[in-house]
């Protein structure tokens, strides 16, 4: 009997082992053989599926850290039914907070789909209430959205991120790759505590602006009252400093919301103060007085006949009254806005010296702004096709030409900084994520003309606007400027009810800080530039000084005022 | 009340390796219950069931293991007596079987007790029969006697249970002396049965038998052993680390804390872990088989063989299940799943084998595993 019971054991005994060998066989297999690889592939697949790393993308602050665009989070809130087990429970969880219907969650639960979405965008406070339920098979993914505090606020200065993370137009265009960091694939899991690489991504850099948010919002304020008053369909206000380039504002209207760009008309995401060349008009005259000052062709206390008319390559050229002014000093063209005046002095130029001129000024090609969508005006040279001579004489009163309000300021701003032509820019610092800050340094591009030409083209717009009484004028500052009033070409023509008027200035003469082009597109209530934009220049001005807190420069006048 | 000698004899060996893979059990249901609130009380439960069974251990050793053999028609009675109640007033258990009985705060699994009760009554009623086991009249009237609560259990319907007990029954008959003709026989007519058994059982345990069979039949079923697959295959030697395994973490496995255990230790301590925790509960069964062997009778034998059977075989099934060798049974790891009536059930045998082993008397330890049988019969 104990024989057999003891043979016996030893044969549950060799089961026994047999058994347990079988397990550590399979466990052999399943972990070194041949499949490991593949099993390795197919958790890694699950953990590590469809995940793009994006670094968070970099904030944009103005010049005074005002955030102006920054990321919150939405969620994209799915699930995968075979991994609820029970059904009705997560079916009634989230009834109750998504406020989903609870038979229709539990039909999608039914469903053989491996991935069922649920809803996207979720609000932040939804998707962390679904997260805080922990529940088996609900997958609750953030999704970075952009967001601009300040709404429509610079929108053309910003730009907007579109659905696929890109930026687009404005300062997320232009500093798009800046922004967003280096987007990684593949190389993130979804397991806590588990090492990534996640050093190996960048995060994107913040970018500081030179617009200053008082200014911008002042700009744009008073932009919508002048389109209110004037009757204009559309304008730009465009404020930079001369001396660095940097934008202080740049404001369009009409304008959009970048939080919402995708119920947004599309024509509105171009920014017209960079965008958009029209013929500029008397604003013009500045360059060609200018040029004419440094070939020395006339000084500034020169005169010139005004016989009210002059013919140049068969066409011939009045003045805005259609009258003649008889014997007229250099001031007084510029006052009165003479084209007869301009035409003879681009005469005297000649076409050589005055589109070089035109170009030191920096027309006819981009400056290269910091912003998405530049272009440059168009400017025919001699020895293009399309040249004609007359073009010599409109072009010198800013017809047959076109450039930028973003041009125009930069061109007239070399006149305030002594004839230097300063690239204009928007982006004051870079903050990269590691806290290294890069400080931009202004951009010279060349000389216009020179010292002395610019002080003495300065003396004489001031003195011009002096002497007209212009409604630009500011009391206690010395201002430059100049207006324009260009009539909308159209085909075989021009349209003489329809104009743009504009106008262009600094200050204070002495030292200038600023460099301001006001454009409205078709006022109603007026068609000349002097009676629109000027009393706008004025009043935005009048407003900018104390933002800026510059003192007068000129107490006489100042006190002339009541 | 309890000599010097019983104290000594007391196996410190097993009850340490089996506190260890308690402890080891509660780390790797913290591990695989991580963040998930509907389960976040297992871990503070498994650690009390564990202090609760400990006890258990030490009461049911200090009582002499004759006590309870000499009850046995009593505790059988009361086996039968749990298990027909549960037919009529259980509740529903995880897996939709009537399984559970709601016994005030606690939920209790009746058919975990039965299944250790049934080996005190089987070790005794096997003992009383040890010279007539090789007739096949003995064994059908052992097995007579045994189908009565294996029937309650199986129509609740625990088809793990069943299997197991009939197991532990099987194994036990075999170590008093069962026949090789008659053990044939058995093969056989389970054979036979088999059909039978089949068009008897319900749904979800055909299905978890037909996945078995052919794994792309339910894509839904699949998945789990498909997802335990990738997990122990995605461990290798040393593992993903301590709660960093992507299938246990990230919820791909459903019920990891329980009947995937192993599916984590593979997947977050690899094939060193795995092989680790078999090793442990390899000692536990020796450290038991040594028992059966030093034990002062047979009855006290063969309820270690009947405690050493449940362990192994769960742990077989569990693993099997888990690696794919065997079918979804529901099983648990012995020590280490979670689940309270298991485990304190399981520390319950522990304690009959400490109660055995105390007892024997080690001037006369038997050279051979026959001895205590023969003094028995002398």
């Amino acid at each position: 009997m104990h024989e057999t019971l003891s043979r016996r054991l030893s044969f549950v005994s060799a089961i026994l082992l047999i058994l347990v060998s079988l397990i550590v066989y399979r466990l052999v297999s399943l972990q070194f053989g041949v499949d490991t690889a593949y099993f390795a592939l197919i958790a890694q697949s699950e953990y590590r599926y469809q995940v793009l790393i994006r670094p968070p993308r970099g904030e944009i602050y103005d010049r005074n850290e005002v955030l102006l665009a920054t990321n919150t989070v939405e969620y994209e809130i799915g699930m995968s039914p075979v991994l609820i087990y029970d059904r009705e429970g997560t079916a009634g969880a989230l009834a109750e907070v998504m406020g989903l219907p609870y038979d229709e969650l539990l039909e999608d639960m039914s469903s053989p789909q491996p991935y069922v979405l649920l809803v996207r965008p979720a609000p932040a406070a939804m998707g962390q209430a679904v997260m805080e339920l922990n529940l088996d098979g609900i997958s609750v993914t953030p999704i970075s959205r952009r967001f601009y505090p300040h709404g429509a606020m610079a929108s053309h200065v910003l730009g907007f991120v579109g659905y696929d993370d890109e930026g687009y137009y404005g300062i997320e265009g232009f500093y798009n790759e800046i922004l967003k960091g280096e987007v990684t694939v593949g190389d993130q899991s979804r397991i806590p505590f588990e090492a990534t690489g996640s050093e190996s991504w960048r995060s994107g850099s913040d970018l500081r602006l030179t617009i200053v948010s008082e200014i911008q919002y002042l700009a744009e304020d008073t932009l919508a009252r002048a389109l209110e008053e004037t009757g204009a369909q559309s304008g730009t206000i465009l404020v930079l400093d001369p001396r660095t380039g940097e934008i202080l504002a740049m404001a369009n209207r009409p304008a959009f919301d970048p939080n919402r760009f995708y119920s947004q008309d599309t024509a509105l995401f171009t920014n017209p103060a960079i965008s958009d060349p029209y013929e500029p008009g008397s604003t013009l005259k500045v360059l060609t007085m200018a040029i004419a000052l440094e070939t020395g062709v006339v000084e500034p206390d020169s005169t010139y006949e005004d016989t009210g008319v002059i013919e140049i390559g068969g066409i011939e050229v009045y003045n805005w009254d259609r009258q003649a002014h008889g014997v007229t000093t250099m001031t007084d063209l510029l006052g009165k806005s003479l084209n007869v005046g301009a035409a003879t002095l681009a005469l005297r130029i000649g076409p050589r010296r005055f589109y070089a001129g035109l170009e030191d000024f920096g027309l006819g090609e981009p400056l290269g702004i910091d912003l998405q969508g530049e272009v440059g005006g168009t400017l025919r040279q001699p020895g293009d096709a399309d040249w004609h001579e007359s073009d010599l004489a409109t072009n010198s009163f800013g017809q047959g030409l076109t450039v930028t309000p973003l041009q125009l300021a930069v061109a007239v701003g070399a006149i305030a900084n002594e004839g230097l032509i300063v690239q204009p820019h928007m982006v004051s610092q870079r903050i990269a994520p590691d806290g290294t800050v890069t400080d931009f340094e202004p951009t010279v591009l060349g000389r216009a003309v020179s010292q002395e030409t610019a002080r003495q083209l300065s003396r004489m717009l001031a003195n011009a606007l002096e002497r007209e009484a212009s409604a630009a004028l500011v009391p206690g500052y010395t201002i430059a400027g100049k207006t324009g009033t260009a009539e909308i070409p159209i085909p075989g023509g021009y349209d003489p009810d329809r104009t743009i008027a504009s106008f262009v200035g600094f200050g204070p003469v002495s030292d200038p800080r600023f460099v301001v082009l006001i454009r409205l597109d078709q006022p109603t209530s007026s068609r000349w530039g002097s009676e629109t934009a000027a009393p706008v220049f004025s009043y935005f001005v009048s407003r900018l000084v104390v933002l800026m807190e510059i003192p007068p420069d000129d107490p006489a006048a100042l006190a002339s005022t009541p | 009340m309890i000599s010097s000698r019983y104290l000594r004899n007391f196996d410190y060996v097993l009850l340490a390796v089996v506190i260890i893979l308690i402890i080891f059990g509660i780390m790797m249901i913290a591990s695989a219950t991580r963040d998930v609130a509907s389960l976040a009380d297992r871990v503070r439960s498994q650690i009390l069931y564990g202090i609760v069974g400990v006890g258990v251990v030490f009461v049911v050793a200090a009582v002499d293991y004759r006590l309870l053999t000499s009850t046995y028609l009593w505790i059988y009675g009361l086996v039968v007596l749990i298990l027909a109640a549960v037919g009529l007033l259980g509740t529903e258990g995880e897996a939709g079987a009537q399984s559970w009985l709601n016994l005030g705060v606690a939920g209790f699994q009746p058919s975990e007790l039965a299944k250790m009760l049934l080996i005190i009554v089987l070790a005794q009623q096997l003992a009383n029969n040890a010279d007539r086991i090789e007739r096949l009249s003995t064994v059908l009237i052992s097995l007579a006697f045994v189908s009565v609560p294996v029937f309650f259990i199986f129509i609740q319907p625990d088809l793990g249970i069943t299997i197991l007990v009939l197991v532990v029954w099987f194994v036990m008959v075999w170590a008093a002396g069962m026949r090789w003709q008659h053990i044939l026989l058995f093969v056989i007519v389970a054979l036979v049965l088999m059909p039978i058994v089949w068009s008897q059982m319900e749904d979800y345990q055909r299905s978890r038998i037909a996945v078995f069979i052919n794994p792309e039949s339910d894509p839904d079923a699949f998945f789990n052993i498909d997802q335990a697959m990738i997990a122990i295959g995605n461990g290798g030697l040393l593992g993903r680390g301590y709660m960093q395994g992507s299938q246990s973490q990230l919820r791909y496995l459903r019920v990891r804390h329980t009947d995937f255990i192993f599916a984590v230790i593979a997947e977050e301590l690899g094939f060193v872990g795995a092989v680790a925790t078999l090793l442990l509960i390899g000692i536990v069964i020796f450290r038991i088989l040594r028992a059966a062997r030093l034990a002062p009778d047979m009855a006290g034998s063969l309820l270690c063989y009947g405690v050493a059977t449940v362990i192994f075989f769960q742990t077989l099934v569990s693993i099997g299940m888990n690696v794919r060798l065997l079918p979804v049974t529901g099983l648990t790891l012995p020590f280490i799943s979670s689940g309270g009536s298991s485990l304190v059930t399981l520390l319950f045998g522990i304690g009959l084998v400490e109660s055995v082993v105390m007892r024997h008397d080690p001037h006369e330890v038997p050279a051979r595993i026959s001895q205590p049988f023969h003094s028995l019969r002398a």
